[in-house]
């Protein structure tokens, strides 16, 4: 099953490279880092939003489980958290001229990926599994409080970085649904993979 | 052009060491679980 999802969500990522590379290919040329950096977006946004469910479910319900899968959404909302934030300085160096500047999105991006990390972090720093759940669930509800920040910032207020992206043509708006579809789909199968990683070595120990 | 290559190449180097490293995590748990509690046959 794994394997499938794994498949699939690569055949789809090579059909939008595909179609970004003819028909959906935006200009300058630059622009199509779009169709990585917005995907790696949405899913370390996704998976935050994982991390915050999950840890509201295992304080409620105090099943390992739940926190198996808070700490799985939080390494892989760390891996995109870390792809958002290459790209987008690349995206930066080359349209800016610049690698890093402090607008409001690049800013709370940046204190996304540095939440993340706190994350794994303060989860390596503890042996004991009670009192390591219960802390890591209660920062993951404080650490999604930066997600509705991340999306509002370009919207609230003027920024360098703009607030959503305009397609020219249909082509264009395909090749992204499928880049975010193909990308959503490689996150759920590597939470999935983590959360068993989690399972097992609690069965080991 | 550079940029965008090197873009695509970041991310998908992040994302497949990722892949690996999980798929080599799971599969040496796996086998530790195996011997630790073997099953019968």
């Amino acid at each position: 099953m794994r394997v499938t999802v794994l498949i699939t969500s690569f055949v789809l990522m090579i059909a939008s490279g595909v179609i970004a590379n003819t028909k959906g290919a935006i200009e300058p040329v630059v622009r199509n880092i779009v169709y990585i950096h917005v995907p790696a977006s949405i899913c370390s946004l996704v998976c935050f939003g994982g991390l915050f469910v999950f840890s509201i479910m295992y304080l409620i319900k105090k099943k390992p489980i739940f926190d198996y899968l808070g700490a799985a959404s939080a390494e892989v909302a760390f891996v995109f958290a870390t792809v958002l934030n290459i790209t987008g300085m690349i995206f930066a160096k080359a349209e800016w001229g610049l690698w890093w500047t402090p607008s409001m999105r690049l800013i709370t991006s940046a204190i996304l990926w540095f939440l993340a990390a706190a994350y794994l972090i303060l989860r390596s720093s503890f042996n004991e599994q009670g009192n390591k759940a219960n802390l890591c669930a209660v920062f993951g509800i404080i650490a999604f409080v930066d997600v509705p920040f991340v999306y509002i910032s370009a919207r609230m207020m003027r920024d360098i970085h703009r607030p959503s992206f305009s397609f020219d043509s249909s082509w264009q708006s395909t090749a992204l649904g499928l880049a975010i579809l193909a990308t959503i789909m490689l996150a759920s199968t590597l939470i999935w993979m983590r959360a068993d990683i989690e399972k097992l070595n609690e069965k080991l120990n | 052009m550079n940029y965008l290559i090197g873009a695509f190449a970041v991310s998908w180097a992040v994302y497949f060491i990722y892949l690996i490293y999980m798929g080599c995590k799971l599969n040496s748990l796996s086998k530790r679980l195996e011997s630790k509690y073997p099953l019968e046959k």
